[in-house]
């Protein structure tokens, strides 16, 4: 089972859509994971190994040695893009 | 009877409901039900608790400004506003942002104007203005709620219909709608980037930004060094004695920085709050939506258009600010009665998202400018209404957000001619 965090700058309207969505396709494709949703705050606590947040704050994210793979989604309503990148991370 | 009717008018309880009917329809299971409820009514007093940390700051503040400079500085965020309104008219403010998310689905429903408003901690802010405005009419409760509940849901479906041309530009596709009440400004910042029309290949994205810039990207930072600057300038101009006595045995250099951090602190409580207590509820708004009202379009928060141009954001930001700040020396020159001032994290939502719409129709230049009229309107329009919410007990704090004021002042003209 992986531990994911959906994250975005304040943690309030874009991420909670995206979390949503991800959760969604999770549940359509049966994949292990687990979503929680938060600000880019708890970042630096988080335990899990998969960061899922907006394009452009992955990309300020890689800069920053994290732990996590970070999965940046370019438009938050598009469920075959998080499908593509969750598949991506599973079969690594 | 009068254990119901106290249990039902506690906001806290009223929205716990609406996410525990909402996971129930959804068919969660019994464990879920319970930490979703639970999470809701436990967000909503996280909320609150942060709402009066900020609010104990901004008092503070209002003080010094007022000793230093003699005039009513007032900051405008709408975060604080909503804290303080949600102690007077708690109830009215939920049940009308209740019927606004009813509203909206039905407008949805009935109208070519598909869009549904998921940004709920805006609707919030909305649902909070249109109470105060209705209420110093001396409106009753429910015809209040009936009224605002409309209105809410007709903006929240109507406007980003406003928005949707320079979407598609922007995204490239017609499936999401910006959701944000500064659409009106959006728009506007959309055509004045078409005066510059021919340099629209000229993008922000071209443009290399130092480094230390993207630092204001984390907008608690942001909202830190704007309230350090704040509270420093204005503990300095007030003078040591009165400083002193606000800071009580605190050394008054030390109280500044103290408080300027505490703010910051209850702004990132209060936003914790509001994710926690609206999630489950806008969990069932999502589920409802997509099975009652096919084609619909959510309109989403703003930082959804950011990645198709994140150097047009920090444009935009500086650009808005800049232009508050012009806003500040031309209320201070014209003897304004009040002072807005602008608060960091607006401008780089609100100043930001004008920049990404002025990009995409005129490049750097459009962006700009598209920024900056914005900028000015989030500074001058919240000078016409503050007098009615300064009459409801709202002080020291004001909701700057453009469609808020527009939408605000029409109905403020409207029922004025009634009463």
């Amino acid at each position: 089972m992986h531990k994911a965090l959906v994250a975005c700058r304040a943690g309030v309207g874009s991420s909670l859509m995206l979390k949503i969505k991800t959760e969604q396709v999770i549940k359509e494709n049966g994949f292990p994971i687990q979503v929680e949703h938060s600000s880019l705050d708890a970042v630096s606590g988080f335990d899990g190994d998969l960061l899922i947040t907006l394009a452009d704050v992955a990309k300020e994210l890689e800069s920053q040695n994290l732990k996590q793979t970070i999965i940046g989604i370019n438009n938050i309503v598009d469920k075959i893009e998080i499908e593509n990148k969750l598949s991506e991370f599973l079969n690594r | 009877m009068d254990f119901i009717i106290s249990f039902l008018s506690t906001p806290a309880i009223l929205l716990g409901i609406v996410a525990f009917v909402g996971l129930v329809a959804q068919k969660k299971t019994g464990t879920e039900i319970l930490t979703g409820t639970f999470k809701t009514i436990i967000g909503f007093m996280v909320f609150s608790a942060g709402g009066a940390l900020m609010t104990g700051a901004l008092q503070n503040f209002n003080k010094l400004f007022q000793t230093g400079f003699n005039i009513v500085g007032v900051v405008a965020s709408p975060e604080a506003a909503t804290a303080m309104a949600q102690e007077q008219y708690a109830l009215v403010t939920s049940c009308t942002l209740i019927l606004g998310f009813l509203m909206n689905l039905v407008f949805a429903r009935i109208t070519p104007m598909k869009n549904i408003f998921f940004t709920t901690g805006h609707s919030l802010f909305f649902a909070c203005v249109l109470s105060l405005i209705i209420k110093s009419h001396g409106i009753s409760d429910v015809a209040a709620i009936i009224l605002g509940g409309t209105i809410l849901g007709f903006c929240s479906a109507a406007l980003p219909q406003l928005c949707q041309p320079f979407m598609r530009k922007i995204t490239g596709s017609d499936d999401v709608a910006i959701g944000h009440f500064n659409m009106i400004g959006y728009s506007l910042s959309g055509y004045i980037g078409k005066l510059f029309s021919k340099h629209e290949d000229k993008s922000t994205e071209h443009i290399n930004f130092p480094k230390w810039l993207s630092f204001f990207r984390d907008f608690l930072m942001g909202v830190a060094v704007i309230m350090l600057i704040l509270f420093y300038v204005s503990a300095l101009k007030a003078g040591r004695d009165v400083t002193q006595e606000l800071a009580g045995t605190t050394h008054w250099l030390v109280f500044p920085m103290i408080q300027a951090f505490t703010f910051t602190a209850g702004m990132s409580i209060l936003m914790t709050g509001v994710r926690m207590f609206l999630a489950e509820i806008t969990a069932a708004f999502v589920s409802i939506s997509e099975k009652f009202i096919p084609n619909s379009r959510p309109a989403l928060d703003v930082p959804t258009v950011f990645p198709y141009a994140p150097t047009a954001v920090i444009v935009g930001f500086l650009s808005a600010y800049a232009a508050g700040l012009v806003g500040v020396a031309i209320m201070v020159i014209f003897k304004f009665p009040i002072v807005i001032i602008p608060a960091a994290h607006i401008c780089f939502f609100s100043g930001g998202t004008a920049g990404v719409f002025g990009n995409s129709t005129g490049g750097w230049r459009g962006a700009v400018a598209g920024s900056f009229i914005v900028g000015l309107l989030l500074a001058f329009l919240p000078t016409i209404l503050y007098p009615v919410y300064g009459s409801m007990g709202l002080e020291g704090s004001t909701f700057p957000n453009i469609d808020y004021n527009v939408i605000g002042i029409f109905i403020e003209k409207v029922l004025s001619l009634f009463s």
